[in-house]
């Protein structure tokens, strides 16, 4: 299904006016990390779909701030900007991910409304996966876990 | 497939129906700081404004009211808007770059306060200038 995105929040992997290619998942489907997963705004604030990434496991505990910590090791995410400052100051998370959600973050930490705010989603709420960007076609590229 | 078809195909490809949002409560232009600062310059307007009224007739009378009444409205205003963009935009990582920032915005709400209870128009050019350093900050977080 193809989508458009609109938004800063996932800079530098996607930026406004890109054309996306995204699936729709089951339920039950188990999602890895480092997926590019949409669903509506948890807080029930608008029925705006919403694009994250997953970066948090069931089970697992998390401290996020700009760099992320996955039981108490730190992240590597290719995907961020450069300058992204290895800090883990006044991180926010949870200590355990409860079954069946996962904690989501956008690539432009600075500038994202994600797990750090509204909490881990739980994986009845995603309604599918990113899965190529067409278009610019220059950017044409598959969205896989470390694109 | 019929030509019909094809464009319709084509046309959803370009353009899709549906967007999905990168969202952010914030940088996608929500926020800005100039209504505080454009209420703060009002505040120091209105004092301004006061301090050459001699309340000697009704409609001077009705002039300096009105000041009054608008130094009031937009103090508050102030104090809002800036806790709106200090409480719902400004993330922990901002504060590694702007450490005094929880004071500054403090500063602004005993200033504004302080606007709202007297007529002193230096306390008027000080919550300008704290708002305006505020919104330095905020621009400063999303270069």
């Amino acid at each position: 299904m193809p989508v458009s995105f609109q938004g800063d929040s996932m800079l530098p992997t996607l930026v406004t006016g890109d054309r996306l290619l995204v699936k729709r998942t089951q339920t039950a489907t188990e999602h890895k990390r480092g997926d590019i997963v949409f669903f509506r705004d948890p807080r029930g604030l608008s029925d705006t779909l919403i694009i994250k990434r997953i970066i948090g496991l069931p089970g697992e505990s998390v401290r996020a701030s700009r760099t992320v910590y996955i039981n108490g090791e730190l992240l590597e995410e290719p995907y961020l900007q450069d300058d992204v400052e290895k800090s883990n100051q006044s991180a926010r998370g949870v200590n355990r991910i409860r079954d069946a959600s996962y904690f989501v973050m956008g690539d432009n930490r600075l500038a994202s409304t994600d797990s750090r705010d509204f909490g881990v989603i739980n994986a009845s709420e995603i309604l599918g996966r990113a899965v190529l960007r067409y278009l610019p076609i220059v950017r044409f590229t598959k969205l896989n876990r470390y694109h | 497939m019929n030509f019909s078809q094809i464009s319709v195909t084509l046309r959803r490809i370009v353009n899709p129906d549906i967007t999905l949002h990168g969202h952010c409560d914030v940088p996608c232009g929500i926020y800005d700081p100039k209504d505080a600062q454009l209420a703060a310059e009002t505040v120091e307007k209105m004092m301004t404004l006061m301090d050459g009224v001699e309340p000697t007739s009704s409609a001077t009378r009705n002039s300096l009211i009105r000041y009054v009444a608008a130094k009031e409205v937009h103090a508050e205003k102030v104090k809002h808007e800036v806790r709106i963009i200090w409480g719902d935009y400004f993330k922990p990582e901002h504060l590694e770059k702007f450490p005094d920032l929880h004071t500054k915005v403090w500063q602004i709400m005993k200033t504004a306060s302080a606007c709202r209870q007297g007529v002193d128009v230096a306390d008027a050019a000080n919550l300008r200038q704290q708002v305006d350093e505020f919104a330095d900050m905020f621009w400063a977080t999303k270069s």
